[in-house]
């Protein structure tokens, strides 16, 4: 309270009470208070637009309103000034009722003396003050939020828009490499015509640029879908050599280029794993070019594969430069490059370790690296053999240790009615793509399947809903007729997996045993799609 | 029809559905050498009125395209008795995923990715064509009894 005199504006239509609440606020010494009286509503509006007030006292009962409604009657037209009731009439009820609707407190005449009147003025003013400052407050923390939704609003939009346009920019590029790889090879093996061996050589060099930008163009969707968590996985059984002859042809001809001497040295006999070949391919390509950016003319690389408790591990070894101790760590950071002399045409987005990194995770396995300067580096990473209860074990603590809580995980099972051989096959290619990265599906027989969902029984209930929705889609678009029905049924779901994952492990080891889905009714739910 | 007659009237057509004439182009002068005609539609609406009158052994299709997107086109090839037996092969610069996705509600023989090792989708195409000389698969000359005795 800054001013040392406090203005009071008394309304009562009892001239009487008034000038003994004046009185008693005369005699109240420090702080001064100076007072004016109206005898009613309309009054006391006039009193107020004409002289400046820090208080009014008011009576419940003026000639026109009585109660809790005079009160009213003066906030809908005054909702600033500090207000106290000081009334005749002793009623706790009507008490609270003006407290509620905008008094400071609530005094009765015959209660106050000048001391105690004085004292409620002054607590009413800061009061009010407060309320008044809460206000203005809240009323900014609601601008704030305004603008804070629409600049997430905004801020949605352009990363839906960027996403976007990634994956057109992308699908755009591929039609002209395409193009571009193409003639150019056609030139290069002398369809067109017979050429020079130098002619040969700088067309070749053409064409592995062109395998550059298209690798490029991959790590560029790749990390926008990974951001987003988009990227799906389709893991399966396959073996280490299946997946390397995929992408061979094409390092061995950008090693020809480089004069590189690329040697594979991949046990045929190896047991089979379990990954999504297409990624684990990726990983390959992008840890040999990345060993040949780093690694001058005529050196050495060489990819291996060897068995390892649980897991097969392929390695990239070459004769390169060599990454520094320090560098270590960031170089499975995006946008990092090792920070050593390497000719300007080696250079790329710095992608590429990033996303086989992510990649070999999706896949259930870890990435490593061990280099000496000067000696070469070995990049290597693992990937689970194609056995169902070590990959469950391997996918749940994978799980347990990338959450901060333990999530809940369902178990769910899912049969083909009345289905074909191949009719089956089809409802596996379905939900190869309908499920999750983070999901992980068996096939146990011919028609069913076991999948781990990760979430509680609610949200694996909308992931079956969305399911069968996806299979209507699919459906209405199938020439050849639609696929089977199939049969979901949520088998069980813990709450917490760090503490069940012996459990979980053991359920899905039933299903593996027995090869076929142990059908219980407990709990049973079962959602019929189509 | 027999296989030396065949042999003779080697006058097998693949439709190549592409709006970027380039890419039909290099697949022509790729399939000539194993003496295969292309047929080249620059949009959905042609392939399919190509399809419908050139009965060609083997269709190769783009997806995204002006005039009749590819699953559109293989729906249309695919629910047609007089079309329904050619094998399809898709050719788009659409991401693996998204391809699969996409073609999991599609009926297709086989997809590749652009930009392709053209060598492998030619061998695959040249399964096709064999596998039409071996099981007297019928085709547009069987049909219009230009080959049959």
């Amino acid at each position: 309270m800054t001013s040392e005199v406090i203005r009071v504006l008394i309304i009562d239509d009892d001239p009487q009470d008034a000038r003994l609440a004046g009185l008693a606020l005369r005699s109240a010494g420090s702080p001064t208070y100076e007072y004016e009286t109206a005898e009613s509503i309309p009054d006391a509006m006039d009193a107020i637009a004409e002289g400046h007030f820090d208080i009014t006292l008011i009576d419940l009962g003026l000639s026109r309103t009585q109660g809790v409604e005079t009160l009213e009657a003066f906030r809908r037209q005054n909702k600033r000034l500090p207000v106290i009731v000081l009334t005749g009439l002793e009623d706790d009820s009507v008490a609270t009722m003006a407290l509620q609707r905008g008094a400071q407190d609530y005094l009765f005449k015959n209660e106050v003396n000048a001391t105690t009147l004085s004292r409620a003025i002054r607590y009413a003013i800061q009061r009010q003050a407060s309320v008044q400052e809460i206000r203005r407050l809240y009323a900014r923390v609601r601008e704030n939020e305004i603008v804070l939704q629409k600049k997430n609003d905004r801020l949605r939009t352009l990363y839906e828009t960027a996403h976007a346009f990634v994956d057109n920019v992308s699908h755009e590029f591929r039609t002209p490499l395409t193009v571009i790889k193409e003639y150019v090879a056609m030139v290069r093996d002398g369809t067109m015509g017979e050429i020079g061996d130098e002619q040969a050589d700088f067309l070749r060099i053409a064409e592995d640029r062109a395998d550059d930008l298209n690798t490029m163009v991959d790590d560029m969707l790749d990390v926008s879908k990974l951001e987003a968590g988009l990227l799906s996985v389709c893991r399966k059984s396959h073996t280490i050599n299946e997946i390397a002859d995929r992408v061979v042809p094409a390092l061995t001809r950008k090693a020809a280029v480089k004069d590189l001497e690329l040697s594979l040295d991949l046990n045929r006999d190896l047991p089979r794993v379990y990954c999504d070949a297409e990624k684990i391919g990726r990983v390959l390509i992008n840890l040999t070019v990345n060993a040949m950016k780093f690694t001058q003319p005529g050196g050495k690389i060489s990819i291996w594969a060897r068995e390892n408790g649980n897991d097969i591990v392929v390695g990239v070894m070459d004769t390169g430069a060599g990454i520094a101790p320090e560098g270590m760590d960031l170089i499975f950071e995006r946008f990092q490059q090792a920070n050593v002399q390497t000719p300007s045409s080696t250079k790329g987005f710095g992608l590429g370790l990033n996303i086989a990194k992510e990649l070999v995770h999706l896949n259930l396995g870890a990435i490593n690296v061990e280099s000496e300067i000067g000696e070469g580096s070995t990049f290597s990473f693992s990937i689970p053999i194609d056995n169902s209860v070590q990959v469950t074990n391997r996918y749940l603590a994978q799980l347990s240790d990338s959450e901060h809580d333990s999530v809940a995980m369902a178990i769910a099972s899912i049969a083909a009615i009345d289905a074909s051989d191949e009719a089956c096959d089809d409802v596996g290619v379905f939900l190869d793509y309908a499920i999750r990265s983070t999901d992980l599906s068996f096939r146990v027989d011919d028609r069913r399947w076991v999948i781990l969902l990760p979430g509680n029984r609610g949200e694996t209930l909308q992931f079956i809903d969305r399911t069968a929705r996806e299979l209507r889609n699919v459906n209405r678009n199938r020439p050849r007729g639609p696929l089977p029905s199939i049969e979901w049924e949520i088998e069980e779901v813990w709450s917490g997996i760090r503490e069940s994952r012996e459990e979980i492990t053991a359920r899905l080891n039933t299903h593996v045993v027995s090869g076929s889905m142990a059908w219980r009714n407990r709990e049973r739910e079962v959602c019929k799609a189509v | 029809m027999s296989k030396q007659q065949v042999d003779i009237e080697r006058d097998f057509k693949v439709l190549c559905i592409d709006d970027d004439p380039e890419v039909s182009r290099a697949l022509e002068l790729r399939l000539r050498n194993i003496g295969v005609t292309v047929l080249r539609a620059f949009h959905g609406t042609h392939g399919l009125w190509l399809a419908k009158n050139e009965r060609p052994s083997v269709i190769i299709t783009d997806v995204n395209m002006p005039q009749g997107q590819g699953d559109y086109v293989v729906e249309c090839l695919k629910s047609d008795p007089e079309t329904c037996k050619i094998p399809v092969v898709v050719l788009s610069g659409l991401h693996k995923d998204e391809l699969s996705r996409r073609l999991s509600d599609m009926d297709v023989e086989a997809c590749f990715a652009k930009p392709c090792e053209i060598g492998a989708l030619v061998s695959q195409i040249h399964s096709y064509i064999k596998g039409t000389e071996d099981n007297q698969f019928p085709n547009q000359n069987a049909e219009q009894g230009i080959i049959a005795p």
